[in-house]
This record gives structure tokens, sequence and C-alpha cells, in this order.
């Protein structure tokens, strides 16, 4: 894609911010056209909107829980408190992901010389998610609905809800489909690693859809929302990987001028996790739905499929920071890379290691999801709000993420050291935890103060970069 | 062929090799035997029966909240798991071995003993023979979401020195 080729291409074409590199195809330093601009900032207001409502949530949780401000809320904190939990983390773990799985989309449509097919799925998409992330947030305001904790989806049992949820469910799908209709930008490392992650997720969106034609009328609700989003739950984490691995390397590209691996490399480890993925569909026709089985497979799923592609993408970054170590101390984007590779590779180490029910389990999703957090919140500084036309300037955006990614980093440790010496998880209180041995205050007391600082950093973050979305674009902090 | 061009062929290969293995080691992976429990037909009459017989001879206690704490002999020994809790309360004898019937009294929940698992569907019992190896304890431990206390639901088997 060059200059005089999107000049002819109407008011989707792009032209190039930036001189692209040769072999790159790369997604940085595209300039976009004012439609494309939209839908970006549509996903990105929709990203970092959802991570402000969710720490808002998690704080109306604290002051549920205390004693003196719980009287404060016009809601009874009891049946408050798992409504708000479950909402905290649908917003924080899914719609913020999903999110940035539709940024991801504008840029790589973009880079492919525009939305020169099915241009209006980008902004209905973005539009049905917009409307479906604000739906979700109703229930939990209004205090009405049966919250539910199962696992990577939790449900507050309403329709508001439902339809919410289906809403960014099917925006998703729409710009994910509208991408892989240009797929021009799908060539470069960064565009492959965004399209693994539209597949996986419109394959994870064929397993909600089986689990949901298999199973059984008259289920518990608990058993229900469980086993309809388990299988499709696992496979969303093979998008989280594809999407984290997308962000090192425009990451990389940014800092460095070129991917962690060689491009042959790379599609040969991320091209798997698509054949992987597409064994989650033929699971509903191999197990019972209802069986340990069909539970087993996709555990099994996620360690025979999700492991080697952060592994050698991770491996290469190792290689590459190592060699331009020189550089780092002066590049606040590699510095972002390597807190990221670091805290990710330490919960990817943690999940060896995991006992049956205690906190280390906890522990190792907290660093692995603090590693793709913190792999987004530099994509945000170094490449969406660039591409919004809001260069991000001073050094509170990358204060904030230091603190963020080191505060995850403590926190994670400590939960880990209080959850092998025999802390449960998912549970309060010293008595209920069995906080009796000096190791585990120890431990529990790093943790406390690792979380304290991760908070600080991500609201300071929040903060940040809500500014710059919400001020007008062309330098408008200069 | 320059070196370097020749060790990122070999790379490639040998990680596509390494992907392709895995993945075709699945059919072994999913094969294999998963718990040493087995499904057994009980239906809930003789189960409860069962369940009734073995906490009236051999209770040894109940604690606050009215669970009875039972220490069977080896043998035949009654789990029943219900929202959000197992009863009865076990003390068993280490060197001892016992035939444990699990099984649910509302939804599905699961089961996870001495490093086995089962998923126990309403109407089914699952069936482990336990040895347990020394004195303290063993945890039993719920391992299918079912409910907003899912995580409250385990018990402690008290594993007392052999008499």
């Amino acid at each position: 894609m060059v200059k005089g080729e999107a000049a002819v291409l109407g008011q989707d074409a792009v032209g190039i911010g930036r001189e692209i590199e040769p072999r790159g195809w790369t997604i940085t330093g595209v300039s976009l056209s004012p439609a494309l601009r939209a839908e970006l900032y549509g996903w990105a207001l929709l990203a970092i909107g959802s991570l402000a409502m969710a720490g808002a949530l998690a704080l109306l949780l604290v002051l549920s829980r205390v004693p003196q401000t719980q009287v404060l809320l016009p809601w009874s904190w009891q049946s408050f408190f798992y409504t708000a939990l479950v909402t905290h983390v649908i917003l924080s773990f899914v719609v913020w992901f999903l999110a940035v799985l539709g940024a991801f989309t504008v840029l790589v449509t973009a880079a492919s010389g525009g939305a020169r097919r099915w241009s209006p799925l980008g902004p209905l998409g973005m539009g049905l998610s917009v409307v479906g992330g604000v739906l979700l947030v109703v229930p939990a305001l209004l205090n009405i609905g049966e919250p539910e904790l199962n696992n990577y989806v939790p449900i507050v049992v309403h329709p508001l809800y439902y339809l919410g949820l289906a809403l960014v469910a099917v925006g998703v799908a729409l710009a994910v489909v509208r991408m892989l209709a240009n797929p021009g930008g799908l060539r470069g490392c960064v565009g492959f690693a965004v399209g693994v992650a539209g597949l996986c997720y419109l394959i994870a969106l064929v397993c909600f859809a089986l689990a949901g034609l298999s199973l059984p009328a008259g289920l518990d609700l608990a058993t229900l929302n469980e086993r309809l989003f388990w299988g499709g739950g696992h496979i969303l984490q093979f998008v989280n990987t594809a999407l984290m691995l997308a962000a090192w390397t425009a990451i990389a590209e940014q800092a460095f001028g070129k991917p962690p691996v060689s491009p042959a490399l790379f599609r040969v480890a991320l091209g798997s996790m698509v054949v992987f993925a597409l064994a989650g569909p033929v699971f509903y026709g191999l197990f019972d739905i209802l069986s340990l089985e069909q539970r087993l497979a996709f555990t099994g799923l996620l360690w025979y499929g999700l492991a080697l592609p952060p592994i050698i993408v991770g491996s290469g970054l190792t290689v590459m920071l190592i060699r331009r170590r020189a550089e780092i101390l002066d590049s606040a984007a590699a510095q972002g890379l390597a807190i990221s590779l670091a805290v990710f590779v330490v919960g990817g180490v943690m999940g060896f290691f995991l006992g049956a029910s205690d906190a280390r389990t906890p522990s190792h999703y907290h660093a692995a999801i603090g590693g793709v957090n913190l792999a987004f919140m530099v994509l945000f500084v170094v490449v969406i709000l660039p591409a919004l036309a809001r260069n991000v300037r001073g050094a509170l955006a990358w204060r904030s993420i230091h603190l963020y990614g080191w505060g995850q980093l403590v926190f994670s440790l400590g939960m880990f050291v209080a959850g092998a010496a025999g802390v449960p998880r998912k549970t309060m209180g010293a008595v209920a935890q069995g906080i009796d041995s000096p190791l585990k205050k120890v431990a529990m007391g790093v943790y406390g103060l690792g979380g304290v600082a991760a908070v600080i950093g991500g609201v300071l973050f929040i903060i940040v970069v809500l500014s710059y979305l919400l001020a007008r674009k062309d330098s408008a902090h200069d | 062929m320059t070196d370097r061009c020749l060790w990122e062929r070999m790379l490639v290969g040998g990680t596509a090799a390494l992907l392709v293995a895995a993945f075709a080691a699945m059919p072994a992976w999913r094969g294999m035997p998963q718990a040493a429990f087995e499904s057994e037909s009980m239906d809930a009459t003789r189960f409860s029966a069962g369940y009734d017989a073995m906490v009236a001879r051999y209770k040894v206690g109940e604690t606050e909240d009215g669970l009875p704490i039972v220490r069977p002999p080896p043998g035949d020994v009654y789990v029943a798991a219900e929202r959000w809790r197992f009863r009865p309360l076990l003390e068993l004898q280490a060197g001892q071995s016992y035939r444990l019937h699990v099984a649910s009294q509302d939804i599905l929940h699961g089961i996870v003993v001495d490093g086995h698992e089962a998923l126990l569907v309403p109407g089914q019992a699952a069936l482990l023979t336990l040895t347990p190896t020394g004195p303290g304890s063993m945890s039993m431990v719920c391992s299918e979401y079912c409910g907003l206390e899912h995580n409250k639901m385990r018990s402690l088997i008290t594993v007392l020195e052999k008499e």
C-alpha cells in the first residue's frame, strides 16, 4: 500500500502516515480515513470505558463490604455484591479484551487499504457492541437479576444482561467478518495475529451456539451457564493470547523496527492456534455436554494448544530485548514490552504449579491477565492513541504502566506464596482464609501492597487515556 | 544457503513438528483414564437407605450446624453431595479400604478426592475404593461450578491412626 494507491480508494482509503517497511505490512503508522477513525474511536472508548466502569464497580464492591459505608448504598449490599462482581469481571475480562479486538480489526482493515468490501459492518458492529456494553451494566446499577459466578463468562440472569452480551458478541463478530473480507492487512505479522484472533473468536461463537443447542431443558441455572460458556470460554483464551501476541509484535515493530521472530516462524506458531481451536466444536460431537470428558477435553486443549505460541514469540522477544538492551532505557515502549513479558512469563510458570483449590490458581491467572493487560495498555499509548491523532506526551501514562505492572507482579507472587502455604481461593477474612502462620501473613501483606500499587497504576492509566480520548484531537495535550 | 537461513529453517521445521506432534497426541491424552471412580447404578432410595443406616450405626458426633460426624468401619461408605456441602464428615482409619459411594442430591456437582475426580450426575452414584495411607486429613472438593457458594463446598476427611 502506498500513498498513490490510497488516494484513489475514496472515503475509506488510508494514507500512510509514515513509510512502511517493505516486508512489514505493519499497522503502526497507518493513518485512518475519517470513517475508520470514528470506528477506532468507538472501540477505544468502549475498551477504556469498560475498564473505568469495572474500576468504579470494584470501588462500590469495597464500599459494600465496609460496615461504615455499606449503609450509604441504595441497595442491600448482600444482593449487590455478587451482581457487581459479575459485572466487574465481564467488563474487565471480556468486554475490554473484545473491544481491543474490535480496535485491532479497524487498524488491520486500514492497513489493507480500507474497508472496500462490506464496509457498513464495521460501524454497525462497533455501535452494537457499545450498546451491548451499556446494557451489561444496567442490572448491576439497578440491582436486578440473579448472579452466577460461572467460569469465563459470568452471568447476571436477566434479559437485559443476556441481550447486552449478545449485542457485544454479534458486534465484534461483524467487525471480524469485515476485516476478513478485506484481507490485505492480514499479510503482516500483526495482521496475521489479529486474523488468528478473529478466526478463533468466530470458532468460540460456534462453540457457544453448539452448547446452547446441546444442553437439555430443565437444568439448574448454575449448570446451564457453566456448561453453556465452558467450551467457548476456553476458545476465547486463544483469542486473548493471539491479541497479546499481536500487541507485543506491534510494539516491537514500533520500538525496534521488526517483529520478535521471523514472519515464517510467527505464522507457524500463530496458525497452530486456529488448528487447535477448531477442535473445540468437534468436542461437542465427541462428548456429552454434561460429561467430565468434555470438561477435561477443553482443559487439555489449553494445555496442548496454548503453550507453544507465546513461548516461541516470547523467546524471540526476550532475545530481541537482550540484544537491544542498550536501547531499552531510552524507549518507554520497550520498557512496557519488557514488563508485559515478565509478568506474563511469571504467570505462565505459575500455571505449572497449581493446587486443587488454593490461591495459586488466581495468582496464575492474575499474572497472565496482567501481562495481557500491560500489552494492551502499551498498545493504547504507542499505536491506538497516535492513530486517533492523540500523541501521548509526558511521563504519566508510562508511570501508570510501570506502577500497574510491578504492582501486578508483586501481587501475584504474594498470592502464589500464600496459596502454596495453604490459603484457599475466593474466600475473605482472616479466619475463613486460615491466615494462621507468619509465612501466610507476610505473603498476604505482600499481596495487599502489590494490589494497592496495581490499582493506583490502573486508575491512573484510565484517567490519562480517557483525558486524551475525551480531549479534542490534534495535539490537544501540547 | 547461509548459516542463519539454515538455522531459521530448522527452527521453523522443528517448531512445526512439535506442534503437529502435540496435536497428533490428542487422542492419546483424551483416551487416558482420568479417574479411578466408577459409575454405578444406584437409585436414590437404595443410596438413602445405605446412608441413613451408616449414620445411624456409626455416628460419633455432630458439628455446630448439624452435620453428622461418622466413623464407619472398612467397607461401604456413603457420601451425599448437595449445595454446598458434602455430608457426613468422615473419620476413616489409615491403611483400611473403603468403598466410597458418592451421589448428588440436587444438581450436577463434581468431586475431587485423593487426586481422583468424578462428575456427580443426579440419579447416579460414583464409586471409589479409597485406602488412606497415613494419619492426617484428606480434602474432598466440589470441582463443578454449582452456584455462588461453590468454592465453599469442601470437606475434610479425618484419617485416624490404625487401631
